[in-house]
C-alpha cells in the first residue's frame, strides 16, 4: 500500500442521466476514476406488466407486449403469440409465418441501427451518429404503419397469424427500402466501424470472456460478441427460420467493439433474410391468419387447456422468452417474460470493474438495454 | 452425448432427488445436486429462465428453471416447490451466475428466500416496502375493482 | 394588434412592441427541454428531435441534461412510484418559469399501466402540468402540437401577472418518499401500492401554481377487494371508503362511481 491512501468515492449514475438509456441507476464505487464496484439498481420503470397480464385475457396482453421492448414491438409480439400458440396448439399458415419473419428482420435492422447510434452517443458523439440510425428507423416505421396502423406500438400479431395482410402499397415501398439499405449499411459502417475514436474507445473495454458468457445467461449480440454462435433462430427454429439461409456472426474477444461488429454484421444478415422472404412471399399460401381464429371474438374467448408453455424468439436484444401457465380459463394463471435486456445486465458489474468511469456508459450502451423490458 | 432424452437420463441418474419425477419436480434440498448434474453431465450451460409460480390452491410456490444448451435444442425445465408461508429454496447462483438477478426478482415479487444468494435484496420495489405484489392474494389495484365499475 | 400609428412607424424602420410581447417572444422561441426520458414516449420524443420532424424549427431542440438549464420538462413515459420522488425533485430543481408537458397516456393518467401496483396515476398528482399530449405513444407530430400549444400559452402570459416576477415566494413542491406501503408525504401514505391515490390532481398552474391536490381524505381507510376468492369480501367488487366527492369529481377515477 502506498503512502497516499486513496479514499473510495460513491457515485450514483441515474436514474435520470442522459446516458442510462432510460431510468436505470448504477451505484458506482470509484478509486480515482477507476471503477472498483458497480451495483445496478432496477425498478424505476417497474410497471407491473406481469400482474396486469394475469388479470387480462390472453389477447388483451398483446398490446402490452409492444411496450416491453418499445423499439422492437414486432418481435415481442412474436414471442408472445408463439407461446400462446404452443399452449393452445394453434397452427399458423405459411404466409403468416413469412410476414412475421419479415417484420422481425425489419425490426432487427431498426434496433441495431439505433443501438449503435445510442452507444456512440454514450461515447460523447452526441446525436450525430444516431441521426443515421433514426433516419432508417423512420423509413421502417413507415412500413410498420402501413401494415399495422401504428408506428411504434404495432400490436400486429394475433394468435394464429397477423391481424391483417400486407396492404398493396407495402411491397413497392418495401422494395424501395431494400434498394437503399446496402448503401445505408456501407455508409454507416464506413463512418462508424473503422472510426479511430470509436475503435479506441471500444476495443479492449468491457470484455466478457467466452467461457463465462454462457454461465451469465447472456444472449443475443452480447453472447455472440463473446464468440458463442448461439442464435435461437438456429438453436430452436421457429416459424420459417429453419428454411432460411443466414450466417451467425460472432466476435472473438468479447469486448464492446466485438458486440458492435456483430450488430453491423447482423444487419447485413437480416438483409439477406429479407431478400429470401421477398422472393418467396408472393408464392406463399394460407392467408394471413388461421381461419379458425380470424374473428376477433374467437381471439378474445381463447381458453387454452390447462398446462404450461415456454416459447422464445431471437429478439434483436437476445432471447425473449414467454412462460405461460394456464388453468383453463380465459386469463393466464402465470405469465412471465424472460427479458433479454434484464438478464444481459447480470455481468455488468464484472464487465465494468477496473475500467474508467467514462467507459461504464459505453459498456452499458454496448449491452443495448431497454428499460421497459428490464423492469417490465 | 446420448440418445436418451435428457429428462430420462436426469431421473435415472438421481433417483432419490425427485418429489414428482414425471414433472421433474425435485426436493428442495436436492436442487443443487440436480443443477450440477444438469450443467456438467447434460451440458445445459445456461440457466435461461427462472420463474416463480404462486400455487394458491396448494399453498405452495413453485420455482421453474429453464435451462438450455449453447449447442442448441429445446430447453429443459425442472422445478422445486416450497410452502408459501416460509418460502425458502437453495440458491443456484454458485452453479449459474446468471441466476443472480432472476432469484432477486423472485425474492422481491414472490417472497422466496434463496439460501446462499450473495446479495439477496429487493430488486424492483424499494427496500422498505412490505409485501410481495406478485403473489396471487396481493390486493389488485384498478378501476375494475372499484365500486360499480366491475358489476355486470 | 397593430395600430395605424404602429404601421406608420414601421414603414420608417421603427418597430414598436410591448415588453411583455418581446419577452414572451424570446421565451417561446427558445424553450429548452430537459433531456429526460422515462419510457416508450421518450423514443418518440427523440424522434421529434431528429431530422424528419425537427424540433429545432421551434427553437426547442436543445435538450439539456441538467434541470438547472431547462425550461420545459417533457414527462415522457410511465411514472412509477419508485420514480415519482425523482421526478418531483427534478421539477423543483428547474428554474422558473418552468413548464411541464405530460406526454402520452401514462404520464397523464397511468395509461395502459394505470392498474399496476407501482404506477402513479398521472404526474399531475404531484406536479402541475401545462399541456397534456394524448396518445400511446403520441406521434412526433402530436408532441409538436403540444409544444405549439405551450408556446401559445407562453404568448398569453402577462409580465405583471406571472408569479415569478411578483413578490410571492416560490415554493418547492413536496417530494414524496418511499414508505412501507407506498408513497408517503410527511409520514402519511398518499399513494398506496395496491390502492388508489389519496391525492387529487393539481389545477392548471397558469396563473397561480396553487396546489389543490392536498391530501384530501387521509383518514379514510381504503380496502380493496381481493382477486382471490378464498379471501372474504365485505361486498362483492365494492371498495369501501372512496369518498363520494372524490369519486364524483375526480377525473382521475373516470367520473362518478356511486
Amino acid at each position: 500500500m502506498s503512502a497516499h491512501e486513496s479514499q473510495l468515492l460513491q457515485v450514483n449514475i441515474g436514474p435520470q442521466h442522459p446516458s442510462t438509456h432510460g431510468v436505470f441507476r448504477m451505484e458506482v464505487t470509484l478509486d480515482g476514476e477507476t471503477v472498483v464496484a458497480l451495483r445496478p439498481v432496477f425498478g424505476y420503470l417497474h410497471r407491473n406488466h406481469e400482474q396486469l397480464a394475469e388479470a387480462s385475457s390472453y389477447i388483451q396482453t398483446m398490446p402490452y407486449t409492444d411496450r416491453l421492448d418499445y423499439f422492437n414491438s414486432m418481435t415481442s409480439n412474436y414471442g408472445y403469440a408463439l407461446a400462446v400458440e404452443r399452449l393452445a396448439g394453434i397452427e399458423v399458415p405459411q404466409r403468416a409465418s413469412y410476414i412475421r419473419a419479415l417484420m422481425s428482420e425489419l425490426t432487427r435492422i431498426l434496433n441495431h441501427a439505433t443501438a449503435i447510434g445510442f452507444m456512440i452517443n454514450d461515447m460523447g458523439a452526441w446525436h450525430t451518429a444516431l441521426q443515421f440510425g433514426m433516419r432508417e428507423r423512420e423509413k421502417i416505421l413507415d412500413l410498420f404503419e402501413m401494415a399495422s396502423g401504428a408506428r411504434m406500438m404495432c400490436n400486429y400479431f394475433r394468435f394464429g397469424g397477423v391481424v391483417r395482410d400486407l396492404p398493396p402499397e407495402f411491397l413497392p415501398y418495401f422494395d424501395q427500402l431494400m434498394r437503399g439499405l446496402p448503401a445505408f449499411f456501407d455508409e454507416f459502417e464506413q463512418l462508424l466501424r473503422d472510426n479511430e475514436i470509436i475503435v479506441a474507445r471500444s476495443s479492449g473495454i468491457g470484455i466478457l470472456p467466452r467461457d463465462v458468457a454462457a454461465g451469465y445467461s447472456v444472449t443475443g449480440p452480447v453472447l455472440r460478441g463473446s464468440g458463442v454462435p448461439y442464435d435461437i433462430r438456429r438453436a430452436e427454429p421457429y416459424g420459417i427460420y429453419g428454411e432460411l439461409a443466414f450466417d451467425i456472426p460472432v466476435g472473438s474477444v468479447g469486448d464492446v467493439y466485438d458486440r458492435t461488429l456483430v450488430r453491423f454484421a447482423e444487419m447485413r444478415q437480416s438483409y439477406r433474410i429479407l431478400q429470401q422472404i421477398r422472393e418467396r412471399l408472393p408464392d406463399t399460401g394460407g392467408g394471413h391468419i388461421n381461419p379458425a381464429l380470424a374473428n376477433f371474438g374467437k381471439q378474445k374467448a381463447l381458453r387454452p387447456p390447462a398446462g404450461e408453455a415456454y416459447a422464445r424468439v431471437e429478439s434483436p436484444k437476445g432471447e425473449l422468452g414467454f412462460y405461460l401457465v394456464s388453468d383453463g380459463s380465459t386469463q393466464p394463471y402465470r405469465y412471465k417474460v424472460r427479458a433479454p435486456s434484464f438478464i444481459n445486465l447480470t455481468p455488468l458489474g464484472a464487465m465494468c470493474r477496473g475500467h474508467l468511469l467514462a467507459d461504464v456508459v459505453v459498456i452499458l450502451g454496448s449491452i443495448d438495454i431497454v428499460m421497459g423490458e428490464v423492469d417490465r | 452425448m446420448s440418445d436418451q432424452p435428457a429428462a430420462v437420463r436426469l431421473t435415472a441418474a438421481l433417483p432419490a432427488a425427485w418429489r414428482d419425477a414425471a414433472r421433474l419436480e425435485a426436493h428442495a434440498a436436492d436442487l443443487p445436486a440436480v443443477a450440477r448434474f444438469v450443467r456438467d453431465r447434460l451440458g445445459y450451460a445456461m440457466l435461461t429462465n427462472l420463474t416463480a409460480v404462486d400455487d394458491l390452491a396448494r399453498g405452495e410456490i413453485e420455482v421453474v428453471y429453464h435451462v438450455v444448451s449453447p449447442a442448441g435444442g429445446a430447453p429443459l425445465a425442472f422445478r422445486a416447490r416450497t410452502p408459501r408461508a416460509a418460502a425458502r429454496l437453495p440458491s443456484l447462483v454458485a452453479c449459474w451466475p446468471g441466476a443472480e438477478l432472476q432469484e432477486r426478482e423472485a425474492y422481491d415479487l414472490f417472497g422466496v428466500t434463496f439460501d446462499g444468494h450473495p446479495d439477496l435484496r429487493r430488486i424492483y420495489l424499494w427496500d422498505d416496502f412490505v409485501g410481495h405484489p406478485m403473489r396471487r392474494d396481493f390486493p389488485r389495484q384498478g378501476d375494475k375493482y372499484i365500486a360499480g365499475a366491475g358489476e355486470e | 394588434m397593430a395600430t395605424e400609428a404602429q404601421l406608420a412607424a414601421e414603414r420608417h424602420g421603427v418597430f414598436l412592441t410591448t415588453v411583455t410581447r418581446l419577452y414572451n417572444w424570446g421565451r417561446r422561441s427558445s424553450v429548452y427541454p430537459l433531456s429526460f426520458g422515462l419510457a416508450c414516449c421518450a423514443i418518440e420524443m427523440m424522434a421529434t428531435g431528429m431530422a424528419r420532424v425537427d424540433l429545432a424549427r421551434f427553437g426547442a431542440e436543445m435538450f439539456r441534461a441538467s434541470p438547472r438549464q431547462a425550461d420545459l420538462m417533457i414527462v415522457a413515459g410511465t411514472v412509477t412510484k419508485k420514480m415519482a420522488p425523482q421526478v418531483v425533485r427534478l421539477y423543483n430543481q428547474m428554474p422558473e418559469p418552468r413548464y411541464v408537458i405530460s406526454m402520452g397516456a401514462c404520464a397523464t393518467s397511468g395509461g395502459p399501466f394505470r392498474d399496476g401496483y407501482n404506477v402513479l396515476r398521472g404526474i399531475d398528482l404531484l406536479i402541475p402540468v401545462d399541456v397534456y399530449v394524448p396518445g400511446c405513444p403520441p406521434r412526433p407530430e402530436a408532441l409538436l402540437h403540444g409544444l405549439m400549444t405551450l408556446q401559445a400559452q407562453i404568448d398569453a402570459q402577462r409580465l405583471d401577472a406571472v408569479r415569478w416576477y411578483s413578490d410571492r415566494e416560490a415554493r418547492d413542491h413536496p417530494v414524496p418518499s418511499l414508505g412501507r406501503h407506498g408513497l408517503e408525504l410527511d409520514g402519511q401514505t398518499i399513494d398506496p401500492v395496491g390502492g388508489l391515490p389519496l391525492l387529487s390532481p393539481l389545477t392548471s398552474p397558469h396563473a397561480e401554481e396553487q396546489r389543490s391536490g392536498q391530501l384530501e381524505h387521509p383518514q379514510e381507510i381504503r380496502l380493496f377487494p381481493i382477486m382471490d376468492d378464498t379471501v372474504a369480501r365485505e361486498t362483492p367488487w365494492r371498495a369501501r371508503g372512496v369518498a363520494r366527492e372524490i369519486a364524483a369529481d375526480d377525473l382521475k377515477r373516470g367520473g362518478a362511481h356511486e
